[in-house]
């Protein structure tokens, strides 16, 4: 695989539109995993940049020796995580999608979104409707199963349940995603 | 009747002696405030006339005068005409009118306009400073950067210690200005969680934000909170450590 795949989550509408967003990148060997998540959105955003916070550090400890072990790790971790650490709203709001690729293939896996998409393309939703990968927000309480795409894309966007910005309505799909020319990925 | 004695006097009926008595008392700078408040207590719609109507003569008598009356002249004009026509009216100094017009009336959508007509120094500063505790200074905030009010916005975070101008003028894509805010709270408002609004407006990936403020820093401690807000990548690490070192020799 050329580039390396990694994901984004859209912002939500209103004045504080990545209020406790985390992105994490994480490589173990040949297996790497990319992760966009948002905790903690309904509070201020001290308390949820304390929340995602947590959530990043605990989650930086994703290991695994093929993307299924690592999307596996990401659950576990996030099954052992004291949820009262994530504030009153214990992880209830938890958008999460990650993106895991090896050698083999590639693996999305996530919880709390309504739509994947491809960077850029509104019209053809990688994913939507009553796929088992989309569902409501908060922490799972089993591990949800993986979405392998017939077409591996580079960058999958994804849209949390109820609420998130439209892309058409920002100058760019990345600026809709808080990722800023010059800014880290 | 320049010093109140309204006693044998109909306002409406002599309101063109009584006006030419407010131009002859403003072309000798001469004090209207003891006339205005009698005119208050007798007949307020005169008082509008004389003091803002079409044919109110300009000046700082005018206005002073004015300003001691805004209960009664508010009564009787919408606040934004008011204060509106009364910068019109004063032609050089409008900081008093500013002043009061946000002390007021914090929340006012008009002020953002009356800044510019005022020609404040730094747009906006005025409302922010008097918004500061209201819940209206966030959007308050949000509307002076939409009409980039940036320099307004830069002094409002240092006067009032807040995160909120820093991020609305980020969510505006002013990105130099709100580096400039966050130097100056992470410089004198330490305890204000900047880094948190920042990343709320921005994503959260910000240490190429950082960057641009760590250079505008002059203390050790500054440096260290930027660092504790940027990620753990080598390149932001590296640059962190340099100023440090910087720092510490100028020291």
């Amino acid at each position: 695989m050329g580039l390396a795949p990694r994901c984004l989550l859209l912002g939500a509408p209103g004045r504080y539109p990545f209020n406790g967003h985390l992105r994490l990148a994480v490589q173990c060997g040949s297996a790497h995993l990319h992760l966009a998540a948002a905790v903690n959105t309904r509070r201020d955003p001290p308390a949820a940049l304390e929340a995602a916070a947590v959530l990043r550090a605990k989650l930086a400890g994703i290991d695994g020796r093929d993307r299924f072990g690592l999307l596996r790790s990401a659950w576990e971790l996030l099954a052992e995580l004291d949820c009262d650490l994530l504030g009153p709203d214990r992880g209830e709001d938890l958008a999460l999608l990650m993106v895991a690729w090896d050698g083999q293939g590639l693996g999305v896996a996530g919880t709390g979104l309504e739509v994947l998409y491809e960077l850029g393309d509104l019209t053809t939703p990688l994913l939507d409707g009553a796929h088992p990968l989309l569902c409501i927000r908060g922490v799972p309480s089993t591990a949800p199963g993986v979405f392998t795409p017939h077409r591996p894309p580079l960058v999958v966007v994804g849209a949390a349940a109820s609420g998130a910005l439209d892309p058409s309505t920002k100058p760019s799909w990345e600026l809709a995603c808080g990722l800023h020319p010059g800014g880290a990925s | 009747m320049l010093a109140g004695a309204l006693d044998a006097v109909d306002p409406r009926g002599q309101l063109e002696r009584l006006r030419a008595l407010v131009v002859a008392a403003c072309a000798a700078d001469r004090s209207l405030l003891a006339l205005f408040r009698a005119l208050e207590r007798q007949d307020p719609i005169a008082l509008t006339d004389l003091a803002l109507g079409p044919r109110a003569p300009a000046g700082p008598r005018l206005v002073q005068a004015a300003l001691a009356v805004l209960d009664t002249l508010e009564l009787q004009l919408s606040p934004g005409s008011l204060y509106r026509r009364l910068v019109v009216l004063a032609g050089g100094d409008t900081s008093t009118i500013l002043d009061q017009a946000a002390l007021r009336h914090p929340a006012a959508g008009w002020l953002v306009a009356l800044s510019d007509a005022a020609q404040e120094p730094q747009p906006g500063l005025a409302q922010l400073r008097a918004a500061a505790a209201h819940p209206a200074f966030v959007q308050a905030c949000w509307e002076h950067a939409a009409v980039g009010h940036h320099a307004g916005l830069v002094a409002a975070a240092r006067a009032t210690g807040r995160p909120e101008p820093a991020a609305a003028l980020l969510a505006h894509g002013a990105v130099e200005p709100a580096q400039a805010a966050a130097a100056l709270l992470l410089e004198e408002h330490p305890e204000t969680p900047v880094a948190a609004y920042l990343a709320a407006v921005w994503g959260p990936d910000l240490d190429h934000f950082w960057l641009g403020v760590v250079h505008r820093l002059h203390s050790r401690a500054a440096v260290q909170r930027v660092a504790a807000c940027c990620g753990d990548s080598p390149r932001s690490g590296a640059i962190i450590q340099a100023v440090l070192r910087g720092l510490r020799s100028e020291r």
